[in-house]
């Protein structure tokens, strides 16, 4: 009788060699609203740091499969895992170790800048000790130094949609998903945004992007190109312009979706 | 339970309370405001009647009722009328709400000991005042016609008046004595203005953060449905709490209303109304998803039934059968109940238990239904 095997416990990842590979893993992932079926069948992984560019239209499914794998819609059909927890059983799991920014950046338009970064520091129970200085190197990344008394409601665009980042990122979660971060931003301020998403992946954290830009999509290490709610094609950019033979991903997007 | 997220939002609750200048003006000013409407200008007492007099007789027991009158506080001649014609206009207009004609030899008929009709002519337009002033007319004649007894059998030696009157009623008004309104008026008010606070006030932050995006932030979090709806309540506990001691302050110091019972009770019974009153809110949000659905949803299920079904204004007791039985769900029938027996009898627990069991188990019911209705999922 040897001793009593300590159980698995629920959410650990079952194979740690898997966690290390892969992030975000999603087999045959569905989602209907009625008779409209918003995802259909779509798989794909997602590696451990990499940037990951879910790209398509509007309309096309890529907000309702970053809302199935956040835990904030249950899938109608198939699996998915974040972080090596089950997206319908364990999302609660899922939501201590994510960042969601979604389309609209939900800041609290009449709190200051730092309310809202001290707010969020609160809902991810960072540290009191730690606290002030997360918030101030989120003041920081954001570009937000000597701002921070301002309301929300007076940034731009552009600070808005980096303060939203500071606040998604606050705990400094594992992996990040960003849903439309770049829409109605000016130019500047996307390749802004995008350098700071370059940041977060070099120190370890996985991000997965949607975004309806095409120039976006030439930032990410893997890209997914979707088209009502099928995954079209995917790979590396540099892969799907040779494979298909085009010089750009626009041109790629526009072959497979006329298919 | 995460007593740092709690904290979190209750912060944010009160950034997001104090920086809206509408919500400070619902806060502090709508009470204020409300208890000074119904202080001076919605009183129910019925004073000062505006009366027109036609007096044909003019001698000195005509003058002498007339005195009376006035000097009782209930009546007020704004005129005299000359004929029947001029009379009219003054009711036509408005002028006078009551009419009363003394017809030549109305006093000989009275000393002689005749009957001597005195004709008054009311204003039904407003049933109630007309009801109460003919009441008060009738009282002060019945008064005057005793005395006038008393003098007659006196003078001719006969035993006293009080004995030809074998009922006597003595009344004796308890709880409030002066019959004034205001105290009667101010527990139906905080009963209101809390219903307002917490059921709306509560709904409309939960709806706006649905409705700007945020709420969906806020699920992608690992915060648990209680926490969130305990930081939501926190605030409104306090400000709440701080809108009755603001009732009774107004109502002791500028309505000289007297607290009978324990001010203890009524805050505790206070927190009992507001706990139910915000689940309410709450449930109220788990169902509608833009500002004007609540705001409607919430003044059809507080605004309205407070009013009409609780007896803050409307007595219970004459309303039909079946409107009877839907008070027994209004809470704030319960509460006005409890608050009226804690301002005016200065009653405890001992009798107030069962008001105060039915407000526990409507906050119960309803922070159960919100906290179940609460989910952290999208539709």
């Amino acid at each position: 009788m040897g001793l009593p095997r300590r159980p698995d416990c629920i959410g650990t990842p079952r194979n740690d060699a898997l966690k290390m590979e892969n992030s975000i893993i999603v087999d045959n992932l569905t989602k209907k609203f009625g008779d409209f079926i918003a995802v259909n069948g779509v798989s794909f992984n997602v590696k451990k740091g990499e940037i990951f560019g879910f790209i398509g239209p509007n309309g096309a499914g890529k907000s309702t499969t970053i809302r199935m794998l956040c835990g904030l819609l249950e899938p109608t059909e198939g699996r998915g895992s974040v972080g090596g927890f089950d997206i319908s059983g364990e999302s609660e799991r899922i939501k201590e170790i994510i960042g969601y920014m979604s389309q609209k950046f939900s800041l609290y338009e009449d709190l200051t800048v730092y309310e809202n970064l001290d707010f969020y520091a609160g809902i991810y129970q960072t540290p009191i000790n730690t606290r002030k200085q997360k918030i101030e190197d989120m003041i920081g990344m954001a570009g937000l130094k000597g701002r921070e008394g301002e309301l929300a409601a007076n940034l731009s665009g552009g600070l808005k949609q980096r303060l939203a980042l500071g606040c998604a990122t606050v705990h400094e979660p594992k992996i990040l998903f960003l849903d439309e971060p770049t829409s109605g931003v000016d130019p500047i301020s996307r390749r802004n945004f995008w350098k700071l998403i370059y940041d977060l992946s070099v120190l370890g954290t996985t991000v997965l992007v949607t975004t309806h830009y095409m120039d976006e999509a030439e930032h990410c290490n893997n890209i997914a190109l979707i088209s009502d709610g099928k995954i079209a094609a995917m790979g590396s950019p540099t892969e799907l312009k040779t494979n298909f033979g085009k010089n750009t991903l626009e041109e790629v997007f526009i072959e497979v979706s006329s298919k | 339970m995460n007593r740092k997220r709690i904290i979190a939002i209750t912060k944010k609750e009160f950034l997001h309370a104090f920086r809206d200048r509408r919500m400070l003006v619902i806060i502090f000013a709508l009470p204020v405001v409300m208890l000074m409407l119904y202080g001076y200008a919605l009183t129910f007492d019925i004073r000062n009647i505006p009366t027109v007099i036609m007096d044909r007789d003019n001698k000195p027991i005509t003058r002498d009722i007339i005195k009376k009158l006035t000097g009782s506080g209930y009546f007020k001649i704004v005129g005299s009328a000359g004929d029947f014609k001029d009379e009219e206009s003054y009711l036509l207009s408005g002028r006078a709400r009551m009419a009363i004609n003394f017809d030549n030899g109305f006093s000989s008929k009275v000393l002689s000991g005749e009957k001597a009709p005195l004709q008054v002519i009311v204003d039904g337009a407003d049933a109630n005042t007309a009801v109460v002033s003919i009441g008060y007319l009738n009282s002060i004649l019945q008064e005057y016609s005793k005395k006038l007894l008393i003098k007659a059998f006196a003078s001719s030696g006969l035993s006293s008046a009080d004995d030809l009157m074998p009922i006597d009623a003595r009344p004796r008004v308890l709880y409030n004595p002066e019959l004034r309104s205001m105290h009667f008026l101010i527990p139906g008010l905080i009963s209101f203005i809390l219903m307002i606070l917490a059921a709306m006030i509560i709904s409309l932050t939960v709806v706006s953060e649905k409705t700007r995006g945020t709420m969906e932030q806020l699920i992608s979090t690992s915060i648990n449905p209680l926490e969130l709806m305990i930081g939501k309540m926190v605030p409104y506990v306090v400000i709440g709490l701080g809108d009755v001691l603001l009732c009774v302050i107004v109502g002791v110091f500028v309505f000289g209303v007297h607290i009978q019972g324990s001010l203890l009770l009524l805050f505790f019974e206070s927190l009992l109304f507001l706990f139910g009153s915000m689940g309410l809110g709450l449930a109220i949000s788990t169902t509608a998803n833009r500002q004007e659905d609540a705001l409607l949803m919430s003044s059809m299920v507080t605004f309205l039934p407070s009013m009409l079904l609780s007896g803050f204004v409307f007595p219970i007791n004459s309303m039909p059968g079946i409107i009877q039985w839907i008070s027994y769900l209004v809470p704030a029938r319960y509460f006005i109940n409890i608050l009226r027996g804690i301002f005016l009898k200065g009653i405890g627990l001992n009798y107030l238990w069962p008001d105060t069991l039915l407000l526990f188990v409507f906050a119960a019911v309803m922070l159960t239904i919100s906290a179940k209705r609460f989910k952290k999922r999208l539709e």
